[in-house]
């Protein structure tokens, strides 16, 4: 079993340190076709986003799992905060830009990855 | 009624919580009749605003920690980056900005609500009747690094840009089109009642906290009256859409 949470325990690691770099790329390319480019969003990059997505919410529940499986705690209270924020962003911000009426709508990718980079940077400084 | 609760913070918060209470209930009833979503954000923002000044009057007599969260959370994170967003939704009409500026409003507003109340909280004992909220602020819930607190110059500053900006440039837009005076001046109040409660944090690093409060309840007084300005309806207007309404057969 202890083999176990410290496996979880570096995953839930890994995958923070991951959501923030791949949020980075994400950023430069919504940034690249939005912006730039003044394309829409394109099914390949709604797939990574849901991909993305889904990595946070298990990523929220491993950690869910460490808090009360293992008995850990983060370094601050507000990890957990920021951990939802965290897990909640992409999903948001995707619900604004699938129901959106105006397009392009590339910008609400840009919002919910510069959102998923700071509050996923933030997770980690607390946890 | 005990004297020391009879000071001017009590009165100034007791004429804030009537004010809020009767704007907030206007424009949430424009929204109900229009449902545009600037009367929303408005609405919300100036029902935080109440609910805030409720809280603030509550305080007065005693502790409790539930309306402190609720008074800071409203008071102090909420109130200016929810009139902002409103000013958002009513200008931005290019591509969905104003949608995902509400949704990370959302999503702040969650996350803050949440840290809110799961900040320890150190009342003084006992609790002093009457007490001045702004200056036990401190010694309640201390600004150490990494607390709720570091959100309030962010969440005001944005919201007091966003209100404050639009309302200068609705002004501005209006005089140079020479149309609508009543906007005009509406506008320009509004504006002045944006920068007061935001300059009220000026007013407590210089000690003088009783400026705050007056701060605050100038500052709705001011955007009030902008509001009823600002949407009144001109007479010259309102008579064409009466004859208008009378040819129509």
């Amino acid at each position: 079993m202890t083999a176990l949470y410290a496996y979880l325990r570096g995953a839930h690691y890994l995958l923070a340190w991951s959501g923030v770099y791949v949020g980075v790329l994400m950023l430069g390319i919504g940034v690249y076709i939005g912006i730039v480019q003044r394309r829409d969003v394109t099914v390949l990059f709604r797939r990574t986003v849901y991909f993305i997505a889904s990595t946070a919410i298990v990523q929220a529940i491993i950690g869910a799992i460490l808090w009360y499986g293992a008995g850990a705690r983060p370094a601050a209270e507000v990890h957990w905060i920021y951990g939802l924020g965290t897990a909640v962003a992409l999903p948001f911000f995707a619900f604004v830009e699938v129901t959106a009426q105006k397009r392009p709508s590339m910008g609400s990718y840009i919002w919910g990855f510069g959102m998923l980079v700071a509050v996923g940077f933030r997770s980690i400084l607390t946890g | 009624m005990p004297a020391e609760l009879l000071n001017y913070s009590f009165f100034a918060s007791l004429s804030m919580m009537l004010t809020t209470g009767v704007f907030s209930f206007l424009v949430m009833r424009a929204w109900w009749q229009k449902r545009r979503p600037h009367l929303f954000a408005w609405g919300f923002g100036l029902t935080l605003y109440f609910v805030a000044s409720v809280a603030q009057v509550w305080l007065k007599f005693g502790w409790d920690p539930t309306l402190y969260r609720l008074w800071y959370w409203c008071g102090a994170l909420m109130i200016p980056p929810w009139l902002g967003q409103g000013t958002v939704f009513l200008l931005v009409r290019r591509g969905s900005i104003a949608r995902n500026s509400f949704a990370a409003l959302i999503l702040v507003s969650a996350m803050t609500f949440v840290w809110m109340f799961i900040t320890p909280l150190t009342p003084p004992e006992p609790w002093p009747i009457g007490a001045n909220l702004v200056t036990l602020t401190d010694g309640i819930m201390p600004p150490f690094s990494g607390s709720v607190r570091a959100f309030v110059p962010i969440t005001n500053g944005i919201g007091t840009l966003m209100l404050v900006g639009g309302a200068v440039y609705s002004a501005r837009l209006f005089a140079a089109k020479q149309i609508m005076r009543n906007r005009v001046i509406g506008n320009w109040l509004i504006a002045l009642g944006g920068i007061l409660p935001a300059t009220g944090g000026y007013f407590i690093r210089l000690d003088m906290t009783a400026f705050k409060y007056t701060a605050d309840f100038l500052g709705v007084v001011l955007i009030f009256v902008g509001y009823l300005f600002a949407t009144a309806v001109p007479k010259a207007a309102q008579q064409r859409a009466e004859r208008r309404k009378a040819a129509t057969p």
